[in-house]
């Protein structure tokens, strides 16, 4: 430095400026960020995997020769999801709608509903996704057809 | 790299000031960039250790160019938030942690100070001459931080990056994103202002 005198001032002062505390909270406001960044990282990285899973089994399914496997039997507790359509998203909002829906309808959509009346329809809870198609449908109450 | 800075920086030494340039040295940051690599994969215990090493530093540099203990306090907060978000930001080939963040620390002063006198009155604007309360009380320490608040911003931050935080000219360099010439330039020129602005105090003190 060209001025001597003011290297010892500048000296003193670093000191002093170095025995200076930031505010209390810093590191663990910080550190509650980081937690926070890294949390939300690994359901961003399941949610891609569970899109590039879903768009491979769509693959497989649609490539493939054979008839797809049959439905699950339908009972009056689950959900089930239609055949051919894409995952839910784990975000993703639904709505379930409750309507009249044919048998016939169900088995174009590829459910096997064995000894069912072709011509009946059925009461059931129909979960509708963000983008408004039907994704899984809950059986509520069978009706047959009037002979 | 370094034999080039280094041939740079001597070309530039003149007689009677040689000691503004200081020796440029490669960081032996074997340590730190491990660390870094480590946080960028999600390692909290990398980070933490980033921030301990780091934090009183960018501090020090908010409270020297704000001048207000509170907000250097959030802008320290804000760099280390930042950083979070912007794991690979930093790239070791280009420079040292210490300077990088610095120069982040710089922008959000800067973006601070423009969103704030938008709405200030002039005389308010500008700023903060005051001393934090430790260094009120010594006279000789609160003199200097007075004349090196009073300084235009450029040399300000020479004389804080280079005097105060011992950085090398290069890293400083690298702050402010100039020459390394720039930088010796501003430092001279800085503490003729610094030395005439104590002088002229001194004087006023002795009528």
């Amino acid at each position: 430095m060209n001025h001597p005198q003011l290297g010892p001032a500048m000296r003193n002062l670093a000191e002093r400026v170095a025995g200076i505390e930031p505010p209390e909270g810093l590191e663990s406001a910080v550190m509650a960020e980081f937690d926070r960044a890294h949390r939300r990282r690994p359901s961003r990285m399941l949610a891609m995997c569970g899109a590039l899973a879903a768009s491979l089994l769509a693959g497989a399914l649609l490539l493939r020769p054979t008839p797809p496997e049959p439905a699950p039997a339908v009972d009056s507790q689950t959900f089930y999801p239609i055949p051919y359509t894409a995952p839910l998203e784990p975000y993703e909002r639904v709505l379930i709608v409750q309507k009249q829906v044919s048998i016939s309808e169900l088995i174009a959509a590829g459910f096997r509903i064995p000894a069912a009346d072709p011509d009946g329809t059925m009461r059931a809870d129909v979960m509708v996704s963000q983008d408004g198609r039907p994704r899984a449908i809950r059986p509520v109450s069978f009706e047959r057809s009037v002979q | 790299m370094w034999q080039a800075a280094s041939a740079f920086l001597k070309e530039l030494e003149v007689p009677g000031a040689p000691a503004a340039i200081k020796v440029i040295e490669p960081v032996n940051d074997g340590g730190e960039r491990a660390l870094v690599e480590r946080f960028r994969d999600g390692d909290r215990d990398a980070f933490s250790a980033l921030y301990k090493t780091h934090q009183a530093a960018v501090f020090r540099f908010a409270l020297y160019m704000s001048g207000d203990r509170e907000r250097a306090g959030e802008i320290t907060q804000e760099v280390f938030v930042w950083l979070v978000h912007h794991p690979a930001a930093f790239d070791p080939e280009r420079g040292d942690l210490r300077a990088f963040l610095a120069g982040v620390a710089r922008q959000m002063l800067r973006r601070r100070r423009r969103e704030e006198q938008r709405w200030l009155p002039l005389e308010e604007g500008a700023a903060g001459a005051a001393p934090p309360a430790e260094i009120s009380d010594a006279e000789e320490a609160a003199d200097l931080w007075k004349a090196i608040a009073s300084l235009p911003e450029r040399y300000r931050e020479a004389v804080i990056l280079c005097d105060m935080e011992e950085m090398s000219n290069q890293q400083a360099a690298s702050v402010l994103g100039c020459a390394v010439g720039t930088i010796w330039s501003r430092l001279h020129r800085a503490h003729e202002l610094l030395q005439r602005k104590l002088q002229g105090n001194k004087v006023r003190c002795s009528r």
